[in-house]
C-alpha cells in the first residue's frame, strides 16, 4: 500500500520501503523519517527566495530545515521546518490492525 | 414568545458558557416549545425531480450570492467573493453553500443553532425575522465576518433557514479595517455582536441598524452591506415559498434530505478506501501581536477511525494576542480542505462530511481559544493558518488510496499577508477596504499534475482577482507592475504553483494607512510531500521613492530594486503609513511541490525557467538541471544535467546523517 509519495507499506512484512529502490526503511509502527537520511541547514537551503529570520523579524531564531532521503537512492522523501532542539514529527501512522481486519 | 408554563421546560444553552469556550450544539437541540419545525418529508422522490430540485435548490442560492453583489456594490464582495450564501434545513444542517469563500457555511450551521435554542423563547423567531451575527464563540471566523440570517416559514413551522455572511469593511475596534494585529484581546477588537433580531416580521429594526452601523468607521458602506444583506435573504425566501407553492413542501424537504444523505454516503464510500491511521503536522507562528518575534507552536493530529475523522490539537499554545481561531473558526475551516477535495462530486456539499467529524480540540489554545482571546485576525490569519495544517494531514491520508490520490491538493495557503487599507480616496472622501490582490496565490502541486500559478484560492472559486485598473478605479493607488513571480513555486516532480507580486504607489491621496496581518512570513506553514515548500510571502516598502524620474524616461519600474532607496520588509503583523511617494510591494506566498524535483522531466524545467517561473539557479540547484545557453533560446544539456543529478544524490547522503542510530 503506497503511503507516501515514495513509501510503500508492507502490512505482512509490517515494514516501510522505499517505491524507488525497494530498500526496507523502517518498521511499519516506527517513523520513517527517524531511519531516513536527514541533513540539516538554515532555512534558506527551502528556496531560493528564502531569507533568514533576521530579515523579516529583526532576530535570529532555532528553526532549521530538514530534509529526509531514501538511505538507499537518497530519493527526496520530505522536508521539515523545526525548531532546532523539536523532535522530527510522526506524520504517518497507520493502523496496522485495521489493515488485517 | 415564551409563556410561563413553558419556561422552565426550555433552558436553552448555558450561554456564558458558550461566549467563553464556544458554543458546540448538543446532539439535541432545546428549541422553545412555541418554535415548531417542519420535519415532513417525501423520501421517496424519484431521480429526475431530485435532480431539478437539487440544481433549482443550488440555483436559487446562487441567485442570493448575486443579490448580495449588486445591492452590496463591494469591491470585497465583487471582486474577492468573500462572502456567502447558504440554505440550511430546519434544525441548521447546511443543504448548500454557494461556490464563494467556503469559510463561513459551517459556521452558519452554529448560528442557526445557537438562534433555535437561545433565541426561540426571547425575543422569539417569527416569519419575517432576520437575525444579525458576528459572535466568533457563537458562530463567526472572525468579528469583520457579519451572518444574517432569515428562517423560512411555512404552515406556522420553520421549513428551513437562509443564511448569509458577507466580510465588512469596517465593524470597529482599534485599527480601519478591523483586523486588529495589535490587540492584545478581544477589548481591542470590534465588538462581539451574539445573534441580535434586526429584522423583525419583515421590518428593520431602526435602532438595531444604528446600533450595528455606529460600529463602524465607514457606516454608509456598512449600511449597503446591510442592506444587500438583508435583500439577499427577502429575495431567497420568496424564492423558497416559490418552490414550495409549486412541488409541495415535503418534497423540496425530501430533496434537501437527499442531497445531504447523498453528502454522507459519498464520503463514508471515501473513506472506506482509506486505511485507519493518525496524520500529524506542525508549524510555528511568527508573533503573537505587533511587535512580538516570539514562535509558538501549533499542531494538528487527524484519526481516521472507520467512518470518522477525529482532529485533536496536543502541543499547540495557549491563545495568546491576537493570532486565536475560535471553535468555530476552526470548524469552518475544515470545509476549505473537505470541500475541495472530498466533495467537489457533490456541488460542494459538506454536511455529510460533517456528520462523521469530531472535534476534540483543548479549549484555551491557540487554535480554540477561550474569551477574551484577540480573535479579530481569525479569518485571514488563525484559520488560514489552521487550513495549511488541515491541508498538510488531509493530503497524508488521501495519498493512501489509489481512488483519492488524484484528489489531493497540497497545501494551497501555506501564509498570507492581508493588508487594510484606509485613509482618504482621491475624491475626498473616507475609504476604507481589504486590498483583494491577497486573491494571488496558487495552488499545491498535485499527484498528477503541477499546481496552477497564481490560481486564487482553491476553496472560493468564485473570488476572482480585481485587475489592476479595478482597484485604480476604486481606490487612490496607481499600480506599477504585477507578474507572476520566480521561484516561489516549490521545486518537486510536480511543482508548486507561483504567486503574484506588485506594487503600487498612492495616487492622489496624502497616505494610506496600512495594516499588515498574516502568517507564514518567515518559512510556510506546511512542508508538502517529497518536493519543496513553496516560498513564503513578504510585504516591502521604499519610502520616497523616486518614481517621477522614471516617469520622465517613460519607463514603468519592475523591482523595487530600481529605486535608489532603502527596502523595509515588514512583519506579518504590523501597522504603517504609506505616504505618497512611497512604494509597496506586496509578493503572495507560493506553493509547495509534489515528488523529487530531480526526478521532474528536463524539458519543462527548461519551460519553466524560459517562462521565467524558475530561475536557472534554482534548475541547478534543485532541478539539478544545466541549461545550455548558446542558441538563441536555452536549451537543456542532457550530459551535464545527468552529472548534475548524480552530485545531489551524492551530496545528499554524503552530507545527512540517520537520526534512529543516534539514539
Amino acid at each position: 500500500m503506497q503511503i507516501h509519495r515514495y513509501l510503500e507499506l508492507d502490512a505482512a512484512a509490517e515494514a516501510i520501503s522505499c517505491t524507488e529502490c525497494g530498500t526496507t526503511i523502517c518498521n511499519a509502527e516506527e517513523n520513517y523519517r527517524k531511519h531516513s537520511a536527514m541533513r540539516t541547514g538554515p532555512i534558506t537551503e527551502a528556496g531560493v527566495p528564502f531569507v533568514p529570520p533576521e530579515d523579516k523579524i529583526g532576530r535570529k531564531t532555532d528553526l532549521e530545515f530538514r530534509e529526509f532521503f531514501c538511505p538507499e537512492c537518497a530519493v527526496l522523501l520530505q522536508t521539515e521546518f523545526a525548531k532546532e532542539d523539536d523532535p522530527i514529527i510522526h506524520d504517518i501512522e497507520i493502523d496496522l490492525d485495521s489493515l488485517s481486519e | 414568545m415564551a409563556t410561563d408554563d413553558t419556561t422552565d421546560e426550555h433552558q436553552g444553552t448555558n450561554v456564558w458558557e458558550d461566549f467563553s469556550e464556544g458554543y458546540v450544539p448538543r446532539d439535541e437541540l432545546d428549541i422553545h416549545p412555541s418554535v415548531t419545525l417542519h420535519d415532513e418529508t417525501e423520501g421517496d422522490l424519484d431521480p429526475i425531480t431530485y435532480e431539478v430540485l437539487r440544481h433549482r435548490l443550488w440555483t436559487i442560492n446562487q441567485d442570493h450570492g448575486g443579490t448580495i453583489e449588486n445591492v452590496s456594490g463591494s469591491p470585497v464582495a465583487y471582486y474577492g467573493g468573500d462572502f456567502q450564501p447558504a440554505i440550511l434545513k430546519e434544525d441548521g444542517e447546511v443543504v448548500f453553500n454557494g461556490p464563494y469563500v467556503q469559510l463561513f457555511s459551517p459556521v452558519a450551521e452554529l448560528v442557526v443553532k445557537w438562534i433555535l435554542e437561545n433565541r426561540s423563547d426571547n425575543p422569539g423567531i417569527e416569519p419575517g425575522d432576520i437575525f444579525l451575527s458576528n459572535d466568533p464563540w457563537v458562530g463567526a471566523t472572525h468579528q469583520a465576518d457579519v451572518f444574517f440570517a432569515a428562517p423560512v416559514f411555512h404552515e406556522g413551522e420553520i421549513f428551513c433557514w437562509l443564511t448569509n455572511t458577507l466580510h465588512q469593511y469596517d465593524i470597529g475596534g482599534q485599527n480601519a479595517g478591523s483586523f486588529c494585529p495589535g490587540a492584545d484581546d478581544v477589548f481591542d477588537e470590534p465588538v462581539p455582536i451574539p445573534p441580535i433580531k434586526a429584522v423583525e416580521g419583515g421590518e428593520v429594526r431602526e435602532d438595531v441598524r444604528q446600533m450595528y452601523l455606529r460600529h463602524s468607521r465607514l457606516p454608509n458602506m456598512v449600511r449597503l452591506d446591510f442592506n444587500a444583506q438583508v435583500a439577499g435573504l427577502q429575495v431567497t425566501r420568496e424564492n423558497i415559498k416559490g418552490i414550495i407553492d409549486e412541488y409541495g413542501a415535503e418534497t423540496i424537504k425530501g430533496s434537501m434530505d437527499k442531497i445531504i444523505e447523498d453528502s454522507e454516503s459519498k464520503f463514508i464510500d471515501k473513506l472506506e478506501k482509506i486505511p485507519d491511521g493518525t496524520w500529524r503536522t506542525r508549524t510555528y507562528e511568527e508573533g503573537s501581536k505587533i511587535g512580538n518575534d516570539e514562535l509558538f507552536e501549533v499542531t494538528l493530529q487527524m484519526e481516521k477511525d472507520g467512518n470518522n475523522l477525529i482532529f485533536k490539537n496536543e502541543g499547540t499554545e495557549e491563545n495568546v494576542g491576537a493570532i486565536n481561531l475560535t471553535y468555530a473558526g476552526f470548524r469552518t475551516a475544515l470545509s476549505c480542505a473537505i470541500n475541495p477535495m472530498m466533495m467537489w462530486d457533490q456541488l460542494w456539499v459538506h454536511s455529510g462530511a460533517y456528520r462523521h467529524i469530531d472535534i476534540e480540540t483543548q479549549s484555551g489554545t491557540i487554535s480554540r481559544a477561550s474569551h477574551p482571546s484577540g480573535v479579530s485576525c481569525g479569518a485571514n490569519l488563525a484559520a488560514i493558518l489552521q487550513i495549511s495544517l488541515i491541508y498538510d494531514v488531509m493530503t497524508r491520508m488521501l495519498v493512501t488510496s489509489d481512488d483519492t490520490r488524484d484528489d489531493m491538493i497540497l497545501d494551497p495557503v501555506s501564509g498570507i499577508s492581508v493588508l487594510s487599507q484606509a485613509g482618504m480616496d482621491q475624491w475626498g472622501n473616507p475609504f476604507g477596504t481589504m486590498n483583494m490582490d491577497v486573491m494571488g496565490v496558487p495552488w499545491g502541486a498535485r499527484s498528477t499534475r503541477d499546481g496552477m500559478d497564481v490560481a486564487g484560492y482553491v476553496y472560493s472559486p468564485r473570488g476572482p482577482l480585481p485587475n489592476v485598473e479595478q482597484n485604480e478605479q476604486d481606490y487612490p493607488m496607481l499600480y506599477m507592475y504585477r507578474y507572476n513571480a520566480t521561484d516561489y513555486g516549490g521545486p518537486g516532480e510536480n511543482r508548486g504553483g507561483s504567486s503574484m507580486q506588485t506594487a503600487w504607489k498612492p495616487h492622489k491621496t496624502q497616505a494610506i494607512q496600512t495594516v499588515v496581518a498574516g502568517s507564514g512570513g518567515i518559512k510556510p506553514n506546511t512542508s508538502p510531500m517529497a518536493g519543496y515548500p513553496g516560498a513564503p510571502g513578504s510585504v516591502r516598502m521604499v519610502e520616497n521613492a523616486d518614481f517621477d524620474s522614471h516617469l520622465a524616461d517613460r519607463s514603468m519600474p519592475t523591482s523595487l530594486d530600481e529605486f535608489d532607496s532603502e527596502v523595509t520588509e515588514y512583519h506579518t503583523k504590523s501597522e504603517f503609513v504609506q505616504t505618497e511617494p512611497d512604494v509597496v510591494e506586496t509578493q503572495s506566498p507560493g506553493a509547495g511541490g509534489y515528488g523529487d524535483p530531480i526526478n521532474r522531466d528536463p524539458e519543462k524545467v527548461c519551460s519553466d525557467v524560459v517562462k521565467g517561473t524558475v530561475s536557472r539557479e534554482s534548475a541547478r540547484k534543485y532541478y539539478g538541471v544545466i541549461l545550455d545557453e548558446d542558441g538563441d533560446e536555452p536549451t537543456v544539456d542532457a550530459d551535464a544535467t545527468e552529472r548534475r543529478r548524480e552530485e545531489i544524490v551524492e551530496n545528499r547522503l554524503a552530507e545527512s546523517t540517520i537520526p534512529a542510530e543516534g539514539e
